[in-house]
């Protein structure tokens, strides 16, 4: 059934040029994220058994037990492993006789990216969430051309919504500092809010050159990005949009219509992965929002949506081991964790998990305690983001924070 | 309809916008430059515990700040080293910049290297704090009240812990920094902290739950000194090293008057009378109205000032060390020393203790360090000399009195002395 289920699936991709040739710009996301991971020995420094700290997803706890058991020279094989991989799927999806050998590849890559992704909490990142879920819309979902141009479009909408901050309008959320600068930034980042919400229904417009324009407009955006936040987004980001590019050739070569893209929701019952979808898509981008008091301060809360450079947190935590007869107020020992990670609570979790591993033999250690204060660089009140009074008896960092952020 | 939505969305984002000032923010790896004024911290509670928020120990003595024992505290001259307590400073100064603060209950001190320790009156170890993270460890005296001690530590936090058995009972990270004593005054706790760029503030906390009530405007520089307060005119008042002396609403923490001085003001200022004494790098000591801010008289000392006036009760005498080598009387009306005391320790930056004398009725006397390892004791009146006390060892704080004895902390591993 399920063989049936994916041939089916590459019928309908090696019938259009343009999801065929996407297969492609999709595999070459994961030589992106090769570079990238490859880049200053990034994969090997976290996945490394020397340097693996305690930065776990919540739903894969106590995962440096895990890599410190895997030897530094098999990481780095299972990394190149990994690249040859992608090179192998490139060339299937390029030559017409094993095309279908590209599909069971890039299926293959996916899963194989999000093992070595969940491994480490360190490779946490926007650019993996949009590109994984293209890549099931990709492999798995009907109405693929619908699907996947709605989600670029949702990515962009929920990426505009969250700038709508005084942090993104005023510059504080730049991790560098940017060529512009004074009011031609504001200016810059007002229109990039402007771009991602409305100018972005350009790319459903039926008018050639507004399609043209507002593609042009997203490529020199992720291009002019790339100063600041590096070359790895920008190139996940074109990778994302040249769908729509080779839609346009399609259309050019008129071996494809507009209707393809964009269809009236009506009648319903016909476009029900379309809706479910944004069902889930919107639902997860409302998650945060519902059980944090601000998703931009919050860690596991937020790994359902998207995180956009919508806001910098500053923050200070307090996490102290009582003993008998005295108490140790200790310092986190990781620090420098970069923009994102800096903060998150989550972090501070997975750290005094650690802590507790170690401690927990000692007849002196009574309990740890752990408190997490952030705010938004902009603003003056600090948050108590976590206050547990003895994170050793909480199993799973997911709930720590629950639990913590309703205090 | 659809046109409204749009317009009011141009509104909103073109608010924000406005709202957003180029000027302040961003490629500054500072945060707190971003901010007008600064931010409000928010405490960790560990547990419930309240007390009367009424000092019964705290840096020099008193809310007034005027260096002054009780008069329950009669060290009498001629104190002798009764116990040495070893070792004690050991790491990045090796200094005592805390000095010990005592109440019935026991002897509570830090030292730079993190460490927190209560005491009791004989200097045996009854509990111990420690925080490993703070760089220079604890430059401050401690402030008591009846069930709590409140310790301000150079990393920024201070903490509330319990006297009985040291327990957490909140944590609070005012600044960057704090090197500065905490005041405990008019049922609230006042910390002055310091912040990295540096521009410095004055917060006020709620001491049973560690919450801050008010945060003072950036003081323009680091804030050495500690705060002094005055209940008449419900006033709380700090220098800087911005060279401006302030004077904060006790109400709401906004500033009812300042002056600005020539070179920064480094030590604590002590009130008496209506009027605030205070002195200056700028080499001069300084009176003015408590309640207008308007100068009363200056005069010139020499050297970098930043010890406080200790004001001698019923004088109108004030007594200080300079960083010429001398200790002085000064008349508290018109500013004119009365007289000096040539000791020749020119890195003499402390304040002087003032007790009763129990030997000679309606007498003080000062105690100061008078060499590097040397502790005089001086009729406050006349300034002669009446002891001269060799210690194990040189020292930076001040002493503090309880009782019959007087507790000094020391130097690098010289540890603690009580004298009796």
């Amino acid at each position: 059934m399920w063989s049936d289920y994916l041939r089916q699936q590459q019928k309908i991709i090696f019938s259009s040029l343009s999801l065929k040739t996407y297969g492609f710009f999709l595999t070459l996301t994961h030589l992106w994220t090769f570079l990238y991971w490859r880049n200053y020995n990034f994969f090997l420094n976290a996945q490394g058994s020397q340097n693996s700290e305690a930065l776990c997803f919540p739903f894969f706890p106590n995962c440096d037990l895990f890599r410190i058991f895997i030897a530094d020279s098999l990481w780095l094989t299972l990394l190149y492993f990994y690249a040859a991989v992608t090179l192998i799927t490139g060339f299937f999806f390029l030559s017409d006789g094993q095309k279908k050998w590209g599909y069971y590849g890039l299926l293959i890559l996916t899963f194989y990216k999000l093992f070595l992704h969940l491994s480490n909490y360190n490779f946490m990142g926007n650019y993996h969430y949009m590109i994984y879920i293209l890549s099931l819309i990709y492999l798995f979902s009907p109405e693929k051309k619908k699907i996947i141009a709605l989600a670029i479009v949702s990515f962009y909408l929920a990426a505009g919504l969250l700038k709508i901050n005084v942090d993104w309008l005023s510059g504080a959320a730049m991790i560098t500092t940017p060529w512009l600068n004074g009011r031609l930034l504001i200016y810059s980042l007002f229109y990039v809010v402007f771009l991602e919400l409305f100018l972005i229904f350009g790319l459903y417009s039926t008018q050639k050159w507004i399609r043209y324009f507002t593609i042009l407009q997203l490529l020199l955006f992720h291009a002019f990005s790339w100063h600041i936040v590096g070359f790895f987004y920008p190139l996940m980001m074109f990778s994302a949009l040249s769908f729509f590019i080779l839609q346009e050739y399609e259309f050019v070569k008129k071996t494809d219509s507009f209707q393809s893209l964009f269809t009236p929701l009506k009648p319903i019952k016909e476009h029900l992965p379309l809706i479910l979808f944004l069902f889930v898509f919107w639902g997860m981008q409302a998650l945060p929002f519902a059980l944090s008091p601000d998703p931009a301060l919050s860690g596991s809360l937020r790994l359902s949506a998207l995180n956009m450079f919508d806001a910098k947190a500053e923050c200070h935590s307090l996490m102290v081991a009582h003993r008998k007869g005295s108490a140790v107020h200790l310092e986190p020992p990781l620090k420098n964790l970069g923009v994102r990670m800096g903060c998150d609570p989550l972090v501070f979790l997975n750290q005094a998990h650690q802590l507790c591993r170690k401690n927990r033999k000692s007849t002196e250690f009574e309990r740890l305690s752990l408190h997490l204060f952030s705010k938004r660089v902009t603003q003056h009140q600090y948050q108590n983001i976590l206050a547990l009074d003895d994170v050793c008896k909480i199993k799973n960092p997911l709930w720590a924070e629950l639990s913590g952020t309703k205090k | 309809m659809k046109s409204i939505l749009i317009a009011l969305f141009f509104v909103t984002i073109g608010y924000l916008s406005y709202k957003a000032n180029p000027h302040l923010y961003f490629f500054e790896r500072d945060y707190f430059k971003m901010l007008t004024s600064p931010p409000v911290s928010a405490p960790a509670v560990f547990k419930k515990l309240d007390s009367s928020c009424v000092a019964t120990a705290q840096y020099r003595h008193d809310e007034k700040r005027t260096g002054v024992a009780p008069t329950s505290a009669q060290p009498k001259s001629g104190v002798k080293i009764k116990k040495h307590i070893l070792p004690f400073n050991l790491d990045i100064h090796s200094a005592s910049k805390a000095s010990p603060t005592v109440d019935e209950t026991g002897v509570y001190i830090g030292n730079d290297s993190g460490w927190f320790w209560k005491l009791n009156h004989d200097g045996e170890k009854l509990w111990s704090f420690y925080i490993p993270n703070s760089l220079n460890g604890i430059h401050s005296s401690v402030a008591v009240d009846d069930r709590k001690v409140y310790v301000p530590t150079y990393n920024g936090f201070i903490y509330a812990l319990d006297k009985e058995n040291g327990e957490l009972v909140w944590a609070n990270l005012v600044g960057d920094y704090i090197g500065a004593s905490p005041l405990l005054a008019g049922g609230h706790l006042y910390i002055s902290a310091e912040t990295s760029h540096p521009e410095g503030l004055l917060a006020q906390l709620d001491c049973n739950t560690g919450k801050t009530l008010w945060v003072s405007e950036w003081l323009g520089g680091h804030s050495h000194s500690s705060p002094t307060y005055d209940s008449e005119n419900k006033q709380i008042l700090l220098g800087a090293n911005s060279g401006r002396f302030f004077s904060f609403s006790e109400e709401n923490g906004k500033t009812l008057w300042q002056v600005q001085l020539k070179g920064p003001i480094k030590g604590t200022a002590s009130i008496e009378d209506g009027k605030i004494f205070f002195s200056s790098w700028d080499k001069n000591l300084y009176a003015y109205d408590l309640k207008t801010g308007k100068p009363l008289w200056e005069t010139f000392v020499g050297g970098r000032l930043q010890t406080s006036l200790s004001l001698v009760p019923e004088r109108s005498l004030g007594i200080t060390n300079t960083k010429v080598g001398e200790i002085i009387g000064v008349d508290l009306n018109n500013g004119e020393i009365i007289w000096r005391l040539v000791h020749g320790d020119t890195n003499n930056m402390f304040s002087v203790l003032i007790t009763v004398d129990p030997q000679r009725k309606n007498q003080y006397l000062a105690w100061s360090r008078c060499n590097v390892v040397e502790l005089c004791t001086l009729d406050a009146k006349t300034g002669k000399l009446i002891q001269k006390l060799t210690l194990p060892g040189s020292f930076t704080g001040v002493p503090f009195a309880f009782g019959q004895r007087i507790y000094i902390s020391l130097d690098k591993n010289a540890g603690l002395v009580i004298l009796e």
